[in-house]
């Protein structure tokens, strides 16, 4: 147990410190991340209202498709990523293998199907008078999305904070697509497993404490957001 | 006087159960016209009919009037997240700012709920809920106007009110549906019963 404590105190050193290893990991799994589901929530939440509101062929299947890719593998997608960017690969050309770029084009893939899943729920399950009731009013296709998003805005920030936790804790597409190469696409969660495997365990302890405290703060937002309370307040 | 709705054998059958069932109807333009009968009768199916949100019926029905012409107030209205000026200026927004903002203070004020304007429809009771709903959907000046149960929910003051304001309207059909005879301070011009439906 010695060990462990000892490590706790030589991360919280670290952190403290500012050591720019640990700094430098954070600061990318950030924007990374913040990157990756960003770009999803364009693409997910349009989709996710358009397999909710609208009927055409083939929508079952997708909404079958997405649900199931929300339980995908990093390590598939990571593994996909990577025979698509490498050099011999259709992607090749854009020379994003091992490149931040790269990673967040992996967790998008990632999130994708979560914002397109928890959107699609969250406007499919309104009460139906919403759509009734912005019909009489005469409300255009453009101003009854805006309605269904607002209505639903609770659920759809919940889904965004969901495919962050998601993005932010992965491993297998920031070592598969990333390579974890030190100051350019090493990540917490890639750093961490490269400095346990070391015996580096103060540095591996002080990317998890990191890891962990922002995975704290995504679930208190989510537990605050979710709660019948707030969802009241902010109605 | 013209009619501009007209309905014929009309019948909504789900599940292999009549829902409602109206063998005619006829209704003239600026009338006020009531709908009753007990739960189960059909009378919020048929104002849906007419309101252009139900499609799957059998029989005739000719309506003069497009949808955005025609306001529908639901039995238990659907008040959107936000305020009840957020509401009731919902389906105005095309209107200038200046315009519609009055209009807003006008439509409150005449229902009593001026002092309403910047509180949550969350935490409204449901007799104001149905005054914001009625006043939401007046404010855009429907030619016809159904309401569906329109007085339940509301206490002496708010019956009153809404009578006041509806029958103030003589260049709006209205078709208003009640469990019982409509209330007697607003005066109509035809009533028609509809029977429960027997299985």
């Amino acid at each position: 147990m010695e060990f462990i404590w000892n490590g706790i105190v030589e991360a919280l050193k670290l952190i403290l410190a500012g050591d720019p290893q640990v700094l430098d990991a954070a600061w990318r799994s950030i924007w990374i991340s913040t990157t990756a589901v960003a770009l999803a929530a364009v693409v997910g939440i349009a989709i996710g209202c358009l397999l909710a509101r609208a009927n055409f062929r083939g929508r079952t299947l997708l909404i079958i498709l997405f649900r199931a890719g929300m339980g995908i593998p990093t390590v598939l997608i990571g593994l996909v990523g990577y025979a698509l960017l490498s050099r011999q690969g259709p992607l090749g050309m854009l020379e994003l293998l091992y490149t931040p770029v790269g990673i967040v084009l992996g967790e998008f893939a990632l999130a994708l199907p979560i914002i397109v899943s928890l959107t699609h729920a969250a406007i499919a399950n309104l009460d139906p008078r919403v759509h009734e009731t912005a019909v009489m009013l005469g409300a255009s296709p453009w101003q009854r999305l805006k309605t269904y998003l607002g209505e639903a805005r609770l659920a759809i920030t919940l889904a965004l904070l969901t495919a962050f936790a998601r993005c932010f804790t992965e491993l297998g597409i920031a070592i598969m697509i990333g390579g974890n190469i030190k100051f350019i696409t090493r990540t917490l969660a890639t750093a961490t497993t490269l400095e346990t495997a070391r015996g580096n365990l103060s540095r591996a302890v002080a990317m998890s404490l990191v890891l962990l405290l922002m995975a704290i703060v995504i679930t208190t937002l989510i537990s605050l957001l979710s709660t019948p309370r707030s969802q009241e307040k902010r109605a | 006087m013209t009619s501009i709705i007209q309905v014929t054998d009309l019948q909504m059958i789900r599940g292999n159960k009549p829902i409602c069932q109206v063998p005619a109807l006829e209704i003239q333009a600026h009338h006020k016209f009531g709908i009753v009968g007990t739960n189960g009768s059909g009378k919020t199916t048929l104002l849906r009919i007419i309101a252009g949100l139900e499609h799957d019926f059998k029989g005739t029905l000719h309506c003069s009037l497009p949808q955005n012409q025609i306001g529908f107030v639901h039995q238990h209205p659907y008040l959107f997240k936000g305020t009840v000026n957020d509401n009731v200026l919902y389906g105005i927004r095309s209107m200038a700012t200046g315009d519609r903002d009055t209009l807003v203070q006008q439509m409150l004020e005449s229902f009593k709920i001026q002092h309403l304007t910047n509180r949550s429809c969350q935490q409204l009771s449901g007799g104001e809920q149905r005054r914001v709903a009625l006043a939401r959907s007046l404010i855009r000046q429907p030619k016809l106007l159904l309401l569906d149960e329109p007085f339940a929910d509301l206490d002496d003051e708010g019956i009153e009110t809404t009578c006041n304001i509806l029958g103030n309207l003589t260049e709006t059909t209205i078709l208003i549906s009640s469990p019982t005879t409509i209330h007697s301070a607003l005066t109509i011009d035809g009533e028609l019963v509809l029977d429960s439906i027997a299985f």
